[in-house]
């Protein structure tokens, strides 16, 4: 229960640093980094609550967008590698958060990638940072438990 | 981690609610985003109607005047006398990722928003209502790389094709033009007031083929602290 909650703070800390670094002109996708770190950590349900907790808050219209339908499925996606994958799961999971950033540029504006690759290295940087923070300290309490 | 299959049923039904907020009540998620945003003005949209506050920012609010003073003297006398009706609104979320830049506002189809008309954020062009839903309106501002409008730039009015994105600049403006840093860029769009002020011409160069002018532009204003805007409908 411990881990759970613990999982909830990161997430509030994760809608924290994204909202406040985007009034900074900066954006860096820290609930999709605690999502999939969520994945490799949790079983299917926690995930899909964790998921849906963050759609709920980071979902900015009354519609849903393809955008956030993206975003869920390379959330579920993450879950399925950690299941059938044979890495190590922190190596897995930092390996997820890139290629997972890579397929929602790619799906949601390519043209992003080229024009403004730059931004693109930043958000995979600020998400390798974060996503290993949470594994880590996450994977840290799931033994002590 | 290993629940207690009582535990289930609980995140069951979280699952549920959430499931149902998402769909049925996202204002409350758009809540707590704002309680989550530092900085925000926690709770001012979510009970504030359309028209009730204005955000204090007096030093913006002041660039932005004395831009309009610009204007209208400039140009005052091509200006068309135009009314347009004004209705005040409240930012309650923004896109959350860098693919674009879009607000949404708490005035929707019930308040006679349409789409395509003019956001102003203290006089100055900030966007255009991209979509309308039933109490709520998405606006697209002009950081947004899609955005793009034919403008006129400085007292001589140059034609020259506003081109939206993190770093707006102005393109297809004639070689031949007198383009200077410190003029004024307005609004010379079809579907929005003529002549609203949209930023100032900050440094030019030619364009990568030769052929016309490039202007880059600064804005009095910070679009990420942007909490209040005005629809202009009608031109």
């Amino acid at each position: 229960m411990m881990r759970f909650i613990l999982a909830l703070l990161f997430l509030a800390l994760a809608f924290v640093l994204q909202f406040w670094f985007a009034t900074l002109g900066v954006f860096v996708n820290f609930v999709f980094a605690a999502l999939v770190a969520f994945a490799f950590l949790f079983d299917i349900w926690d995930v899909l609550f964790f998921l849906l907790a963050a759609i709920f808050i980071i979902n900015w219209q009354p519609a849903l967008s393809p955008e956030l339908l993206i975003f869920a499925a390379v959330t579920v996606a993450a879950y399925l590698a950690h299941r059938y994958s044979k890495w190590e799961p922190w190596a897995a999971s930092l390996a997820f958060i890139v290629l997972g950033l890579f397929t929602l540029y790619l799906a949601v504006a390519p043209r992003f990638l080229v024009a403004d690759f730059g931004s693109f290295v930043i958000d995979v940087a600020g998400c390798l940072m974060f996503g290993g923070i949470v594994f880590g300290v996450l994977n840290r309490r799931a033994h002590r438990d | 981690m290993t629940y207690r299959r009582s535990h289930r049923w609980i995140l069951g039904v979280l699952l549920v609610l959430l499931a149902g907020g998402i769909f049925f009540a996202p204002s409350y998620g758009w809540r707590i985003r704002q309680w989550l945003t530092p900085g925000s003005g926690v709770g001012e949209a979510s009970s504030a109607a359309p028209g009730d506050a204005l955000a204090p920012n007096l030093e913006a609010q002041n660039e932005a005047l004395e831009a309009q003073v610009a204007i209208y003297q400039t140009v005052e006398e091509q200006l068309p006398q135009a009314s347009p009706r004004m209705l005040r609104a409240m930012v309650y979320s923004r896109y959350p990722l860098n693919f674009k830049n879009e607000l949404l506002l708490d005035a929707g189809a019930d308040h006679g928003v349409t789409t395509g008309t003019a956001v102003l954020f203290q006089g100055m062009l900030i966007g255009r209502i991209a979509q309308v839903f039933a109490h709520e309106s998405l606006a697209e501002t002009i950081f947004d790389s899609g955005f793009t409008m034919p403008v006129r730039v400085g007292t001589s009015s140059y034609d020259g094709l506003f081109e939206g994105g993190s770093y707006p600049k102005i393109g297809s403006i004639a070689r031949t033009a007198g383009v200077a840093a410190g003029s004024i860029v307005y609004a010379a769009g079809p579907g929005m007031p003529y002549g609203l002020p949209v930023g100032q011409v900050s440094a030019t160069s030619t364009s990568a083929d030769s052929l016309f002018t490039e202007a880059t532009l600064v804005f009095p204003y910070d679009i990420n602290k942007v909490q209040t805007v005005v629809i202009a409908q009608g031109s």
